[in-house]
């Protein structure tokens, strides 16, 4: 009967933690705009095949009556140059950009994370100067040429360009931690617990670590963003997805070419771009919110 | 090189004294040049006494606790915990050292981790030691502990920030009570908090050390709070202790001119208290940074008493009635 | 002019805040004459600050929300001036000076830069100053705190000066034009005693050789006691007693001003007091009636429902406690 209670009384400081959160979080209008739009295209994602109209269009298609068609009842983002439907494309385009950086992140994120706490904890040895070092190195490498010259050694899909972008992505995680440890590693409750005993994994991953989290997950959700539009630039010269899986970046790259007449084959996932980016960048402003807003 | 295991008890004390520093020294090498935070001092404390070490900023008071309790290794000199010898760093030592010598910092603020909570804030010690098997043991353990210091059981689920200074106090307090120790060092426990809890941590204090057979290294700048609980007090100035005596003693008979300044500066609430307070001697200068030491006596350039020889030479301790000890060249 | 220079007026000044609004000052009532030094003592979270930055009207957030009562400056509402007249204020009539002077400037400007902005907007907007003029006004100013070597403090940083000078460096730009009243929150506080002796002598001096009013606040009683004619004590948000300082401070009425001046550790010994049992209240859900009931060892029926207003007991010895009702001024155990 105990252990009931306990969990009943925890739960309501949590939960009252969490309304606090949301209270934090919602003063920011936009911050809220943000939330939506990520609800609405995590939504369209996940349940695709549901709410397309035309799903045969990310597929093997071709029906070249309904080709270059504008924008109508039947076709509200009009067709492309094989008669597939824009919009059914444009919502498959963001089960591909989702799955990109939530791969990326799930790799680089705590490869970063993990390297940039040793470093930091070994602030000053040999050990912090070696990986920083590496990391410098990584750092200087402007990620689209990098991406570009592994992708262009390993087989053009989908797989190879995350990891491409991965193997450079985490450099920012480590080099952010980095820092942070530097700096909480001098406050007086580490200096507490290392007085009295604890080992230093405790210290590295209990004391110091959950401090730093709050700057990370925001950054994480900056990051779906910006991993998108590298992604989405990768796919524009022709690697990441192939055809014809659904692409915001290479329905662009297609879609240019055939402007300004037909200017919805390029316009439309443009603005999809956009929409998903600012999203993000909003809900990630909102989180920053929750973590560096008041206490009562 | 690890210290033995320390039982309590069975180390027969020299002189009753539980800790004693022999010409300690602590410099520490910066491209501003050598900063001599501690300049050489001795002093011991006792079983179960309440220490007094007074100073203001730059005094070096900080230094010392911190070196004893293993967070600097001393340049120079000995210190020893129950007749054995503890300079070296924390990660160095023993556990059973890490057990018996705890620290209590300044600021609340800072001293708990805002990510963890009160619970796990108070299990650490206890699991580091390893003092109870199970994790029903160190929840009664816990409570047991927040009961000590007036809390209630809920605080448990409750996390720094939510609390108030005083309160966080209370649990750096309890946090250092975890694990049995023999000496607690306290840096200026209760500077940051406001006179009403100041005097309620304070009471707590003192019954914790009746209780439990505590020695206290209590380092402030708060001459008035250590008239009334100290039993030996020492004032230190630039790295080096200007006079030590036991309280009464001091305040009754405070000798060296630093110590008189800062008797006169307190602000004081009675007449009774002012009549106390020395009537010429008004504070004057700046603190001097110590990486600039003045030569002879480092506080001959504020002294409205120096001679010609303040200058030059440093002077020495010397004890001028039993336990007290003055170093200055006017009492000789 | 006659009548007072501040006179605050039953203020109620709420937050909002997740879980509902913060009640932090209710009814405060608060007077300050010319060139009197006025002190206001009082715990962490009693609403001194607040209170002194609503005269200011730099609350700054916008979460504050002033739900009743007047702050008059000469006679004139400051809480309905308009933004011209406030900037007016602030530049000529009202200074203050906090607590942590390294906070309070600048760290990448010289300390001369921001002197010469502060007389730039103030001085220099009337009377056209010349860049000479400006620079011997920056002089004559730090001579006036008594800075050795204003020269070369003025090429500083102030991270290169030690906290005492800071502390000069910010009373020296509080007092650069002809103020009526200086507001001091916790000067000296993150100071050493001996150089926290010397600042506040000073500060002394200055106020009383220019005929400034001076409300200091502070935590540290001592400080208050030195310094100040008048002396009022802050609990929860509203006065609750106010007399002249020395007699507050060997006859305090109010069931709380004398526990917080017990609390002080005396020179002359005699232990430590029990202090206060109990916590500040939460501001979210403050105790009906008077704030400080749950707390008191005289509490009545009364104090449970409504709040106690002034009571009169001497000339300027007033109690905010229904202990004094009837003109009673000794409290009956």
């Amino acid at each position: 009967m105990k252990k009931t209670i306990f969990s009943q009384i925890l739960t309501s400081e949590k939960w009252e933690n969490v309304q606090r959160n949301w209270y934090k979080f919602s003063q920011n209008r936009l911050s809220i705009i943000g939330l939506i739009t990520i609800f609405i295209i995590l939504f369209l994602a996940i349940f695709a095949p549901f709410v397309t109209v035309h799903p045969e269009s990310v597929g093997r298609y071709v029906n070249f009556e309904e080709a270059k068609k504008p924008p109508s009842l039947s076709y509200p983002f009009g067709t492309d140059i094989y008669g597939r439907d824009i919009l059914t494309r444009i919502i498959y385009a963001f089960r591909v950009s989702l799955l990109m950086a939530f791969v990326v992140l799930l790799i680089a994120a705590p490869t970063g994370v993990i390297i940039g706490l040793i470093a930091g904890y070994f602030h000053g040895t040999w050990i912090d100067i070696l990986i920083m070092r590496i990391t410098d190195i990584f750092l200087s490498l402007p990620i689209l040429i990098m991406a570009l010259a592994i992708c262009a050694i390993l087989p053009h899909n989908l797989l190879t360009t995350m990891i491409a972008i991965s193997l450079l992505w985490w450099t920012w995680y480590c080099r952010m931690v980095y820092g942070l440890v530097i700096s909480i590693r001098g406050e007086f409750f580490i200096q507490a617990v290392e007085l009295i005993g604890a080992g230093k994994l405790h210290i590295l991953f209990k004391e110091i670590l959950p401090n730093c989290l709050s700057v990370i997950i925001t950054k994480m959700t900056l990051d779906v963003g910006g991993i998108v539009l590298v992604g989405s630039s990768l796919s524009f010269i022709g690697f990441g997805a192939q055809p014809p899986t659904a692409d915001l970046g290479s329905m662009i790259a297609i879609g240019v070419k055939y402007l300004p007449d037909m200017w919805w084959m390029a316009v439309f996932p443009s603005i999809a771009l956009v929409i998903v980016v600012l999203g993000f960048n909003l809900l990630g402003d909102g989180i920053y919110d929750i973590f560096t807003g008041w206490e009562t | 090189m690890r210290v033995g295991s320390l039982k309590k008890g069975g180390t027969k004390l020299i002189n009753n004294n539980i800790l004693a520093v022999k010409n300690f020294k602590k410099y520490f090498f910066t491209q501003q040049g050598i900063v001599k935070a501690v300049n050489g001092i001795d002093f011991s404390i006792k079983e179960g006494e309440i220490f007094a070490l007074v100073g203001e900023s730059g005094s070096g008071k900080s230094t010392v606790a911190y070196t004893i309790a293993g967070l600097y290794q001393p340049t120079e000199g000995e210190i020893s915990y129950r007749n054995q010898d503890i300079s070296n760093e924390s990660k160095k030592r023993s556990k059973e050292l890490k057990k018996e010598i705890q620290i209590v910092f300044q600021d609340p603020g800072t001293s708990l981790n805002p990510m963890r909570s009160i619970y796990q804030i108070l299990e650490l010690p206890l699991q580091v030691q390893g003092l109870f098997e199970n994790r029903k043991e160190r929840t009664q353990k816990i409570k047991k502990l927040l009961k000590m210091v007036e809390l209630s059981e809920d605080y448990i689920y409750k996390y720094p920030q939510m609390i108030g200074g005083g309160e966080r106090q209370m649990i750096s307090i309890a946090r250092a009570l975890a694990s049995n120790p023999s000496l607690i060092l306290l840096d200026e426990p209760t500077s940051a908090l406001d006179v009403s809890i100041q005097a309620k941590i304070i009471n707590m204090l003192i019954q914790f050390q009746k209780d439990y057979n505590l020695s206290y290294l209590f380092i402030t700048h708060d001459l008035s709070l250590m008239r009334n609980i100290a039993s030996t007090v020492s004032i230190m100035y630039l790295g080096k202790i200007c006079e030590n005596a036991t309280c009464l003693e001091f305040f009754r008979n405070p000798l060296h001119p630093y110590t008189q300044m800062l008797l006169s500066s307190i602000p004081v609430l009675s007449d009774e208290e002012e009549k106390l307070k020395p009537k010429k001697v008004k504070s004057t200068g700046e603190i001097p940074s110590p990486v600039n030491i003045p030569p002879g006596c480092s506080f001959h350039l504020r002294c409205s008493k120096k001679m010609d020889i303040c200058a030059k030479e440093d002077p020495s301790m010397v004890e001028i009635s039993k336990g007290h000890f003055v170093r200055c060249h006017l009492c000789k | 002019m006659q009548g007072p220079l501040v006179e605050i007026k039953d203020l109620s000044l709420n937050f909002k805040v997740f879980g509902g609004l913060l009640k932090v000052l209710d009814g405060v009532n608060f007077t300050v004459g010319l060139k009197e030094n006025v002190g206001l003592i009082g715990e962490t979270g009693c609403g001194k600050t607040t209170t002194m930055k609503a005269i200011m009207r730099i609350l700054g957030m916008t979460s504050a929300r002033i739900s009743k009562g007047e702050i008059l400056f000469k006679g004139r509402d400051i809480l309905k001036m308009n933004k011209a007249e406030i900037q007016e204020i602030r530049r000529k009539r009202i200074s203050m000076i906090f607590q942590d002077p390294t906070a309070a400037l600048n760290p990448v400007f010289t300390i001369g830069s921001q002197i010469k902005n502060v007389i730039k907007y103030s001085e220099g907007m009337e009377k056209n100053l010349t860049k000479m003029e400006i620079k011997a006004r920056e002089i004559e100013v730090l001579r006036d705190v008594m800075l050795p070597d204003p020269e070369r403090i003025l090429e500083s940083y102030p991270i290169q000066l030690s906290g005492g000078m800071r502390q000069r460096v910010c009373i020296a730009i509080a007092l650069l034009s002809n103020l009526d009243l200086l507001i001091a929150d916790e000067p000296g506080t993150s100071l050493d005693v001996t150089i926290q002796d010397q600042v506040l002598r000073l500060l002394k001096d200055l106020v009383k050789k220019k005929h400034i009013s001076i409300i200091l606040i502070s935590h540290a009683l001592g400080m208050v006691k030195n310094m100040t004619q008048r002396t009022y004590v802050m609990y929860a948000g509203s006065m609750v007693e106010v007399a002249k300082t020395a007699e507050l401070f060997t006859n305090p009425l109010h069931p709380y001003s004398q526990a917080l001046i017990a609390a002080v550790p005396k020179l002359i010994g005699g232990g430590i007091s029990q202090g206060i049992p109990g916590y500040i209240p939460r501001y979210l859900n403050p105790p009906p009636g008077c704030r400080f009931h749950p707390r008191c060892s005289y509490v009545m029926p009364i104090c449970k429902v409504e709040k106690p207003p002034f009571f009169k007991v001497k000339e300027i010895h007033q109690v905010a406690c229904w202990l004094f009702k009837k003109g009673r001024n000794q409290v009956d155990k």
